[in-house]
């Protein structure tokens, strides 16, 4: 030990009691001769007390509960996660911004918070894989049926063009979906038309409306496992399905972008 | 029934055994969120998404770790990754701590400060010393738990328990008074 730098490193091993008896003997006597390491251990102290007084958090109701009380999230008997081998194949192929179009029948297999398709890049393509390889997510499946002609897709060309290849209408996210909020009585029927923009969290496990970009509605969340597959969208109401791993209907849900709120459906 | 058989079970795909070992971490899960994200609706948040992913990731588990530490290291990862992409838009309250009954007025507000002001200097650590500092005193893990936990040297955990310390001492007030 030479300088007061690696005594002061001491004195906060000290305060966490990881220090052997000749550390703590040789930090005494640098301390009776150095008013500074005196100094800066006494508001070490202070602090360290001070932390300890901090309050303990405590949960006020178990978030497990919550979890289960909340018929997404499904805590099976069995479980069945996404296997990283399942991607191998096309992970590569994702490469070639070209292949792209090919890889429209594999959809199922794309991550729904990055599903936009209009996504340009394939690096953006091969990212989302490889996130989701990281994280084993199950994937998601985004074809749907036939769009309403005036409901901006919030694809770009390449978008539309792939999605005619297939003969499927895809509603990567996010999209947008234009409503005159005149069927409410309480409007005047020239109100103006609003954007809503469906999107998925960060996660690719919930579903968030924005109205004129600002946040408007969250669904609760769903598990990983499940896969989310958007039905349809019209008007007001955007039907959504989640999916079990094996491709089996987990539930059915409806959202009135209205209202704000959502329904299951069978 | 003891930790190591509810893990094999669960690993099995057993659910009871799932829930529990969930529910006998969910509190110190939620600890560390709060201390990280610095508010209860995003600690929540990260709760919820750390026991999602350790539900999801239990057979990827190797006992020669505590569960209890495992599982603070997939919260860690999500808070630091949560609250990254939050950074620009925090928001301090020190209101929603429940300061404890037990102390009288005047202390209550002294500590009601004395806590407001620790917590929004935790809240500005840098990620991975503010990481160390939750699992030393929210946790009393020990350097090794905090090492295992954080995948850092024993050397490396010394060294930012000392710079988080040092840097809060820095700027604390402790009510008005700088140490």
């Amino acid at each position: 030990m030479k300088n007061c730098d690696s005594y002061k490193e001491l004195i906060s091993q000290q305060l966490d009691g990881e220090i052997n008896e000749d550390q703590a003997i040789e930090l005494a006597e640098h301390l009776a001769s150095c008013p500074e390491c005196r100094q800066f251990k006494q508001s070490m102290v202070a602090l360290h007390e001070d932390l300890l007084k901090l309050p303990e958090i405590e949960l006020t109701e178990s978030i497990v509960d919550q979890l289960l009380a909340d018929k997404r999230i499904v805590i099976s008997e069995k479980k069945s996660i996404f296997r990283k081998k399942n991607w191998k194949p096309y992970y590569g192929v994702a490469a070639a911004a070209i292949i792209l179009i090919m890889l429209i029948p594999l959809l199922p297999l794309m991550n729904q918070q990055k599903a936009d398709f209009s996504a340009d890049s394939a690096e953006n393509f091969a990212m989302v894989a490889e996130e989701a390889e990281d994280s084993n997510q199950r994937l998601f499946t985004a074809s749907a049926p036939e769009l309403d002609t005036d409901i901006p897709s919030g694809g770009t060309e390449n978008q539309e063009k792939s999605t005619q290849i297939v003969g499927t209408v895809d509603y990567g996210l996010p999209v947008d979906v234009t409503i005159a909020e005149d069927s409410s009585e309480k409007l005047p029927a020239a109100q103006q038309a609003a954007i809503y923009t469906i999107n998925t969290n960060e996660e690719g496990n919930q579903l968030i409306i924005y109205k004129e970009n600002v946040e408007d509605f969250r669904t609760a969340k769903w598990t990983k496992e499940l896969s989310l597959h958007i039905e349809s969208i019209d008007g007001q109401y955007v039907t959504y399905a989640l999916y079990n791993a094996d491709n089996t209907l987990n539930a059915k849900y409806q959202i009135n972008l209205l209202e704000k709120q959502e329904i299951k459906i069978n | 029934m003891n930790q190591e058989d509810l893990i094999q079970m669960a690993k099995a795909g057993d659910r009871e055994a799932i829930i529990n070992l969930l529910k006998s971490v969910e509190s110190a899960v939620y600890k560390t969120a709060f201390y990280y994200m610095g508010n209860e609706h995003d600690a929540k948040d990260a709760a919820q998404d750390a026991l999602i992913r350790i539900y999801t990731k239990i057979d990827t588990f190797q006992e020669r770790a505590k569960f209890s530490t495992w599982a603070q290291r997939i919260t860690a990862n999500i808070c630091m990754d949560k609250f990254r992409k939050k950074k620009n838009e925090i928001s301090i309250d020190g209101a929603e701590l429940t300061v404890q009954e037990d102390f009288n007025l005047e202390q209550a507000i002294e500590n009601k400060l004395m806590i407001k002001e620790l917590n929004e200097l935790i809240l500005v650590l840098p990620e991975n010393l503010r990481a160390t500092m939750i699992l030393r005193y929210f946790h009393e893990f020990s350097y090794q738990e905090i090492s295992e936990a954080l995948s850092l040297p024993l050397n490396t955990v010394k060294s930012y328990l000392f710079r988080a310390r040092e840097q809060l001492q820095k700027h604390y007030q402790q009510g008005g008074v700088h140490l």
